[in-house]
């Protein structure tokens, strides 16, 4: 049994207690945990492959709107998924109550992100260390790097641009001081000076981007897009919206500084003119015309083909097919999600293929009887019966863009094509949904624009080979013909030529066809519809009523569409003896229907600004109205 | 009395002493002995004797005179001659016992005489009470002149002894006044001691260390054990629910494994975390797996006084678990086995197919959608049972009632054992507890589904006094979790039983086959019984050895301490997917025949199980040094004082997915200390600090220093008082100063962070996307280097009354907390410079505030022991700053606002018709609005009703006030305990598709039937009903925030014991049946799920127990 004495334990407590300040003395470092694992801004540019990726970055921010809800937020269609956020928002815009807390896409925070990267690429990217043996290489890259880092840039700020008009202009990354977090204040650049950087910045960087990239690297900014841009900067620029609009005479910053100049001048047209016609001179681009025999076609395959004969500038996608399933309609056997619902509005909007608009005398539109004939089901002509007299003999783009009742498309499942139904018995006759189910009810039309006739939903088969268009070269000929139009007090030949190369293309008549087309407003009228449907879906048409300033007018009214859910007093009135069955449906179905009446006020021309950045910042002013 | 090691309590405590044979004894003295005793004490003599023979020695005080000195060289003698020459001249003798050589003076020689006083000896039995009758366990039981020798009082008070029947007992505990009581020959005592409040020595729990309960200064309440094993829970943070004043507990899951109750005290002083610091024997380390029989006391420590120490961890307030130790006594073994039946609490009740689709028609006609379908034939034919197609095509399945039991078990099993010698004590202790799910079907298929818990608690904590100044603690704890469950996660599955529609799928399809439909939600069936399963294995382990080394030698009351805690938990989860097939039936309806069905496969399985596993495990380490002082001088002065030096490191488990970072280790280090001075009972002045920091902030903003200062005064120790029958105990209690805490940041926000390689951000070139393609980089975090803990700054005052010989106990405290430094984004950052993740910054201030008070009485009215106790606390929050913008609309901002404060639209009401609609702003931003929706304020007068009108609600989605109100009372061998606990001034959401009526192809809640909106019930609980989502209705608004007070009858027991007489022939010290009962009864007006769930339905509810228990002793 061991027992110790008074001597043994003293040496034992100092055995104890060296050892407790041994251990205490020796942890001055014991707190230095040094994170090697993360990666810092130095890490990121004294690499290559990781400052790519950084470029990589900028270009994934590129807008995409492939299936965008903004479709639905003008006269182009209806979201009718009740339940769905995305319906909400196309809510928020078509009842103007969007506000300055609640912007669906006002993405003011996101895009200075975006443009704050690439503030840091461009600063940084040049003094990148390049391996020896990749010099060669670099030295060809490294500046198209920075000129595709400032497109992107000015990309950024053209979004930017069209919803906020003058906004704060930063070409340098900002650094903050955190203890002094409310010193960070910035103001409003005007509009002028925000066009002329995008201009300037264009220009200069068109000189440093190769017309074409290779293969490998498509996808990339080129010279094309540059000029582009800046040609649509220019139209939007020389648009009733910023030029001379006497709507926003008193936003002005603290310091009395106009924001948005208030006297016309007529120049900006031209200047947009001759952007436009710099990127047609160019001569490397043309209509994409793969089927001159097959009108439908031939405007159709574009968008679920890669194009790159049209296409100027493109964001490059991955082969999916989740658009086709959003879009397609609702009912079996597709069973897609028939997102959105084209308006009459937009129906109505596609001239007869004579060249008259619909309500035209000698237009020859009815609206009432039926007829039988052929249509394109994406890959064969199909002989289709009791088609509503309302599809008869129309511009051939509206076939490629919107499925109506009874349209056909390919479906190789069930060896027919499938023919369309929204008031349907679902019985093999038609296929569709017969009874509207709650929250994902369709209402006569479907989109048919960018689906895939290659891909088959049901076998999961084929796939959608599609890019976003962002620049076509049809806008740089409507551009053109805008321009011009609006420039001269008379539209000459060479407006009627660029609009009518569009035209062309489908087959439709050239202008001018009517006396009004001698006008400057008659014409001003064809430019928008031929905008309106060539462009249908492309995102063009929600900016286009805005720069135009018609919004107060086509988006501030009662929509319609079809009568795809009669009540049951209208069906038994019907006179059919089952009032459930199709034919039933289908008497009562021609018939537009009101379904909403939509907003739009003055203010809703140009976004707010983020009420909490207007909180946080008193050097930011609002724009009009809000 | 002195002995060697063990030996003690022989003689007086083993009571069938029975002498060794002269053979033995002549072998035990025959050992060798070597030993050149030099100027020794006897003592030391005997001591050196007794190591070089190899034999134990016992002696006592009275025998050996401390001036003896011994000079004597032994070389190989026997040990009987040894002693001779030792013992002879100093008029000594020695006698053997068993293997014990018993150092006796020569007149006691004769082995006869140590027989007779033995056999003059007797046993006594008693029972040890306070001045209340309530029996008082651990109190010491000493024979008069006997020093050291001694039994203490078991759980229940009682005691047995043998002892000369002219004996005189000692009975001593701290807290009360020693007794001296003479056996006089009897066999049974019933002691009564009076507390000793004058001079409180009763030790409490402190943060690193005990203090004399006189001396606190702080603000801190503990629960004993006593008192936790009255809930039979599977964890420990449940039964600390009503218990402790000041604890907020929020128990929002009873799912098997994981039903452990979320814990808060004081409310809430920051928006950011709030989770106090939780130690393990002074050891960070998590309460919800440890076992109640292994708790000795849970303690909250509440103010600056009591948490400075903890420095950059205690701002939340600190709950200190102490487990049990052992105490001198033969082995106490106590037995425990209970069975609970377990039913939920409450489950949300929906309609069925016939009522829900009536409704459904409501709703298609009320949004002007073609209801045709839903004819009154269609409806009937959900509860017409005629045609057996009928159950297929027209189900009506309740599917919790199809899917769950309606109770599961559980059962747990403990078994400790504690005892020691004086210089060795060990509690042992074991758990089994076995906790059963709701889920039925558990066995259908070649595998178990059913939701179980099985874990095993393993303790064993020991001390050795190595020498008289030197003792060694080891604890070693090891928790083995096996869990069990469908590889439906429960959140999913509950979800389902709610959601999935009666009238969408029956259970099975006719053949057992699992039906589903295209485009619509699982078959809650197939999901829970043929998904495959999940096996959790986890062992959590702990292991804290310390030393602690008096040092009078250096100067009295002085000692070091030192520490070493090392916990390891790994697991190994196990997922046994199964892809499994499903089908859709169909047969005309007028089939009678249900094989003439066919079936149509919607998905393919292969009903193979898949294997995914998981495993990782973490470590942590602990090294904490301490230096003590404990000292009184003259009777009047008494000083403690401590300072502790520790460091640990936590590597903790991390996912593959995770970077490196993750897998560096928290590192801590900090010096913390204490010093007390209490002068003469009366005042009382502590000053604690903690400097402390952690790895996560730069350096030179690591380190934090966090004082407090605090004074008492015990005012019945003044003269003018004491012995006061009334004012048994008066005592003001004051407390400033300031703690931090560190828990809300990322790690290491003073670092500037990229990310590289996602995928997600990049862009892929080429002509078909097929060229090159890149990874995405950008900056991700903006780093502060400024950054630094939160900073808590505290005040307590507080009052201490026990009346009327402290029949009634008072305490009440009074707090005030303000928070600053509350990491915070910089919201007040332009979103113009471009920054994607605003940098934090310290920067929100929290001002919370409230009050706790207790209440006890207790009183004997012959056999009837009955005693109350109530405590209520209360706190209020308001956020001063919060790093953000001027908001133009004051309720928008945070400042101003309560943590936790609900945000959303004010409802009005109900629109009444159309005209309420038309004189009103207008809601059209949520669509097209009908009478019967819900009527929104304009909150900011535009006009419009849109997100602006949105703001702060001014109710907390948490409550405000905790109560707990425990009533006992025992009558005999009857006990009984009951314990209401309750919460007030919380708000809950009835919000999400499980409540809004056919939300996302859901169904609709049972309540709406008869409360919902019409042109007839205008005042309706519920809007009118929308077929589908009804964006208007569906907003988070005051339409749906309910108030979610409760109080529970949160436990009941009833005990019995089983007469003495009855067990002494079974060889048993005590019996005690009991049952229990938790959650038994609650009482709220939420009324839909458990109000206690704080966000939305939750998932596996709360379980409504009855327990039935057995308790043995011996």
């Amino acid at each position: 049994m061991l027992l110790y004495n008074d001597k043994e334990m003293k040496k034992i407590s100092l055995l104890l207690l060296s050892v407790f300040l041994l251990t205490t003395i020796s942890c001055n470092k014991y707190l230095d945990v040094v994170p090697d694992e993360y990666v810092t801004d130095e890490d990121v540019f004294k690499n290559i492959n990781l400052a790519e990726q950084a470029l990589a970055r900028l270009y994934n921010a590129f807008p995409d709107e492939t299936g965008s809800n903004i479709t639905a937020f003008t006269d182009e269609s209806y979201h009718h998924w009740t339940d769905n956020g995305g319906a909400l928002d196309a809510y928020k815009f078509n009842l103007g109550t969007w506000s300055t807390v609640d912007n669906p896409i006002g993405n003011w925070g996101g895009r200075y992100q975006d443009i704050r990267r690439a503030n840091i690429f461009i600063e940084r990217i040049e003094s990148v260390p390049i391996p020896l043996d990749r010099s060669d290489y670099y030295q060809t890259w490294i500046p198209r790097y920075k000129a595709e880092a400032r497109f992107l840039r000015v990309i950024f700020y053209f979004e930017l641009f069209k919803r906020f008009g003058a906004v704060p202009l930063l070409t340098s990354a900002v650094s903050t001081d955190l203890n002094e977090a409310a010193g960070n204040n910035v103001e409003r650049n005007s509009v002028e000076e925000i066009v002329d950087f995008i201009v300037a910045e264009c220009d200069d960087i068109a000189q440093s981007l190769p017309t074409s990239q290779e293969a490998s690297q498509v996808g990339r900014a080129t010279r094309g897009a540059a000029l582009a841009l800046k040609s649509r900067t220019l139209i939007y620029a020389a648009s009733p919206l910023f030029n001379g609009n006497a709507l926003y005479k008193d936003i002005s910053n603290k310091d009395g500084k106009k924001l948005f100049s208030q006297s016309y001048d007529k120049e900006k047209w031209k200047r947009a003119a001759d952007a436009a016609m710099d990127v047609i001179n160019m001569g490397i681009y043309s209509l994409y015309s793969p089927s001159p025999n097959n009108s439908v076609q031939n405007y159709a395959s574009q968008f679920y083909t890669r194009d790159y004969t049209e296409s100027i500038f493109q964001r490059i996608k991955g082969n999916d097919t989740g658009l086709d399933g959003q879009w397609l309609p609702n009912g079996p056997p597709f069973k897609g999600n028939g997102q959105f619902t084209p308006l009459q509005e937009l129906v109505d909007a596609y001239e007869m293929n004579n060249g008259y608009p619909i309500n035209e005398p000698g237009s020859n539109y009815q609206n009432t009887g039926f007829w039988s004939g052929q249509l394109w089901d994406g890959l064969k002509w199909q002989n289709v019966s009791d088609i509503s007299n309302m599809y008869k003999d129309r511009d051939p783009r509206f076939y490629a863009s919107i499925f109506f009742q009874y349209d056909v498309w390919r479906f190789d499942a069930t060896k027919r094509p499938i023919k369309l139904a929204f008031w349907g018995d679902g019985n093999g006759r038609t296929d569709g949904w017969a009874n509207g189910k709650a929250g994902t009810s369709p209402w006569g039309y479907n989109i048919r624009k960018f689906l895939s006739p290659e891909y088959d939903r049901n076998a999961n088969t084929g796939t959608a080979k599609r890019n976003w268009p962002v620049f076509r070269l049809a806008e740089m000929y409507l551009i053109y013909a805008e321009a011009m139009n609006e420039y001269q007090d008379v539209p000459d030949a060479p407006v009627y030529d660029y609009i009518n190369r569009v035209r062309e293309r489908v087959k439709m008549p050239p202008l001018p066809i009517l006396a009004s087309d001698r006008t400057r407003e008659g014409m001003r009228q064809r430019i928008q519809n031929e905008n309106r449907v060539e462009f249908a879906f492309e995102a063009h048409r929600f900016w286009d009523v805005r720069r135009w300033m018609i919004a107060l007018t086509v988006d501030n009214r009662p929509v319609h569409v079809l009568n795809a859910k009669p009540s049951a007093a209208e069906l038994d009135a019907s006179g059919v003896s089952d009032p459930n069955s199709e034919e039933a449906g289908a008497a009562v179905f021609y018939k537009p229907v009101v379904i909403q009446d939509r907003v739009f006020q003055d203010k809703h021309y140009l976004m707010p600004i983020p009420q909490s950045e207007i909180d946080k910042d008193p050097g930011l002013v609002q724009n009009y109205g809000w | 009395m002195r002995y060697s090691v063990s030996v003690g309590c022989i003689i007086f405590c083993f009571c069938s002493l029975a002498f060794a044979s002269s053979s033995f004894s002549q072998k035990v003295l025959s050992h060798k002995v070597t030993a050149d005793l030099k100027n020794v004490s006897l003592e030391n003599a005997l001591e050196i004797i007794s190591a070089s023979a190899g034999v134990k020695i016992a002696y006592s005080d009275q025998v050996l005179k401390k001036t003896t000195v011994v000079n004597k060289d032994l070389n190989n003698e026997n040990l009987g001659e040894a002693l001779s020459k030792l013992l002879s001249p100093i008029g000594l003798s020695y006698s053997v016992v068993e293997d014990v050589v018993v150092i006796v003076r020569q007149n006691q020689l004769s082995n006869d005489l140590i027989l007779k006083e033995l056999a003059a000896e007797q046993e006594v039995r008693g029972i040890v009470t306070d001045s209340t009758g309530v029996g008082l366990p651990g109190v010491s039981v000493m024979v008069k002149g006997k020093t050291g020798s001694g039994v203490a009082t078991d759980q229940n008070g009682n005691f047995r002894i043998r002892v000369d029947g002219k004996a005189i007992l000692i009975f001593r505990m701290l807290g009360f006044i020693t007794q001296e009581l003479s056996v006089n020959e009897r066999s049974f005592l019933t002691v009564r001691l009076k507390d000793d409040v004058a001079a409180l020595n009763e030790v409490v729990v402190v943060g690193y260390g005990t203090q004399k309960k006189t001396n606190i200064t702080g603000a801190l309440n503990s629960v004993n054990t006593a008192e936790l094993i009255r809930t039979p829970t599977a964890s420990l943070t449940n039964t600390l629910a009503g218990r402790l004043p000041g604890l907020v507990s929020i128990q929002g899951s009873g799912e098997p494994g994981s039903d452990g109750s979320a814990l808060y005290i004081r409310g809430f002083g920051s928006y950011n975390g709030q989770s106090p610091l939780v130690l393990v024997d002074g050891i960070e380390n998590a309460i919800d797996r440890i076992d109640a029989n292994e708790v000795e006391t849970v303690t909250v420590l509440k103010d600056a006084a009591a948490t400075a120490v903890y420095g950059m961890k205690g701002a939340n307030g600190v709950i200190l678990v102490t487990t049990k130790r052992g105490k001198v006594g033969k082995p106490a073994v106590s037995l425990t086995s209970q069975m609970s039946v377990q039913r939920p609490t409450r489950i949300p009740e929906y309609l069925d197919s016939y009522n829900a689709l009536s409704l459904y028609r409501e709703g298609l006609i009320n949004d002007g959608l073609n209801a045709n379908l839903y004819t009154d034939e269609y409806l009937n034919k959900f509860k017409d049972r005629s045609n057996p197609t009928y159950e297929y095509l027209y189900p009506n399945t309740n599917w919790q009632e199809e899917l769950l039991k309606p109770s599961s078990l559980m059962h747990q099993t403990n078994l400790n054992v504690s005892g020691g010698t004086p210089n060795t004590r060990y509690f042992v202790s074991m758990t089994y507890l076995n906790q059963g799910g709701l889920y039925k079907f558990e066995d259908l298929s070649d595998y178990n589904i059913q939701a179980t818990l099985n874990k095993y608690n393993f303790r064993s904590n020991v001390d050795i006094d190595i020498t008289k100044h030197l003792a060694l603690e080891l604890n070693l704890s090891d928790v083995v979790r096996d869990r069990n469950y469908p590889n439906e996660n429960a959140d999913a599955f509950w979800n389902q039983l709610r959601v999935t529609p009666p009238w969408l799928y029956s259970v099975t399809n006719p053949d057992g086959s699992i039906p589903q439909k295209r485009d619509a939600p699982v078959n809650p069936y197939g999901r829970l019984t043929q998904f495959g399963y999940k096996r959790l294995f986890e062992n959590t382990m702990g292991a804290i050895v310390g030393f602690n080394l008096k040092m009078p030698f250096v100067t009295e009351g002085l000692s070091v301490r030192a520490r070493f805690a090392f916990d390891a938990q790994s697991y190994r989860d196990i997922t046994r997917k199964r892809n499994y097939s499903t089908y859709r039936f169909t047969i005309d309806e007028n089939e009678t025949d249900l094989s003439k069905g066919t079936y149509e496969e919607m998905s393919t399985g292969d009903q193979q199980l898949e294997f995914a596993l998981a495993a990782n495990g973490s470590r942590k380490s602990t090294f904490e040094g301490y230096i003590n002082y404990d000292r009184t001088f003259k009777a009047k002065h008494s000083v403690t004082g401590m300072i502790r030096y520790n460091q640990s490191q936590d590597f903790r488990g991390t996912g593959d997915n995770e970077s490196g970072v993750a897998a560096l280790p928290y590192k801590q280090m900090g010096i913390v200390g204490r010093v007390n001075y209490t002068y003469d009972g009366r005042y009382v002045a502590e000053f604690d600090a903690g400097y402390n920091g952690s790895e996560n902030f730069i350096s030179g903003r690591r380190m934090g220093f966090f004082p407090a200062g605090s004074l008492a005064w015990v005012v019945s120790n003044e003269s003018f008082l004491k012995g006061s029958r009334t004012f048994s105990l008066v005592k003001f209690r004051g407390s400033f100063g300031t703690v931090g805490v560190d828990n809300s940041s990322n790690r290491f926000p003073y670092i500037s962070t990229w990310e590289t390689g996602n995928n997600d951000r990049g862009y892929q070139f080429g002509i078909d996307a097929d060229g090159n393609k890149y990874a995405g980089t950008q900056e991700r975090i903006v780093g502060n280097e400024f950054l630094t803990w939160e900073r808590a700054r505290k005040t307590n005052i507080g009052i201490d009354l026990g009346l009327f010989n402290n029949t009634l106990t008072f305490t009440g405290d009074v707090f005030q907390e303000h928070r600053t430094r509350i990491l915070t984004s910089a919201l007040t950052i332009s979103d113009v410079l471009g920054i994607e993740n605003l940098p934090m910054v310290n920067a929100g201030i929290v001002d919370n505030k409230g009050f706790e008070v207790e209440l006890g009485w207790r009183k004997v009215i012959k056999n009837h022991q009955m005693f109350l106790r109530a405590n209520y606390s209360y706190a209020r929050n308001e956020i001063k700053y919060a790093a953000e913008p001027e908001y133009t609309y004051p309720f928008q901002a945070l400042k101003g606002t309560q943590v936790y404060e609900a945000q959303g639209l004010i409802a009005l009401g109900l629109f009444k018709d159309q005209a309420d609609i038309d004189n009103s702003p207008s809601q059209a931003g949520y669509g097209k609005i009908l009478p019967g929706d819900i009527k929104y304020m304009d909150r900011n007068e535009d006009g419009l009703i849109n997100a602006q009108d949105g703001g702060y609600i001014g109710e907390t989605l948490r409550p405000k006030s905790m109560l707990g109100f425990t009533l006992g009372y025992s009558f005999k061998s009857i006990d009984l305990n009951v314990l209401f606990q309750g919460a007030l001034g919380g708000y809950n959401w009835l919000t999400g598709t499980s409540a809004w009526a056919f939300s996302r192809n859901s169904t609709i809640l049972a309540d709406y039937l008869d409360n919902h909106w019409t042109p007839e019930n205008l005042d309706a609980t519920y809007p009118r009903i929308s077929s589908a989502d009804n964006v208007n209705n569906n907003q988070n608004s005051t339409f749906w925030l309910r108030s979610s007070d409760y109080l529970r009858l949160k436990n009941a027991e009833i005990g019995y014991t089983l007469p003495k007489a009855l067990l002494t022939s079974l060889g048993l010290k005590g019996v005690r049946i009991f049952a229990t009962g938790i959650n038994l009864y609650t009482w709220d007006k939420f009324k839909i799920y458990d109000p206690e769930i704080p966000d939305g339905f939750g998932s596996y509810p709360q379980q409504k127990v009855v327990n039935f228990g057995l308790n043995v002793t011996l």
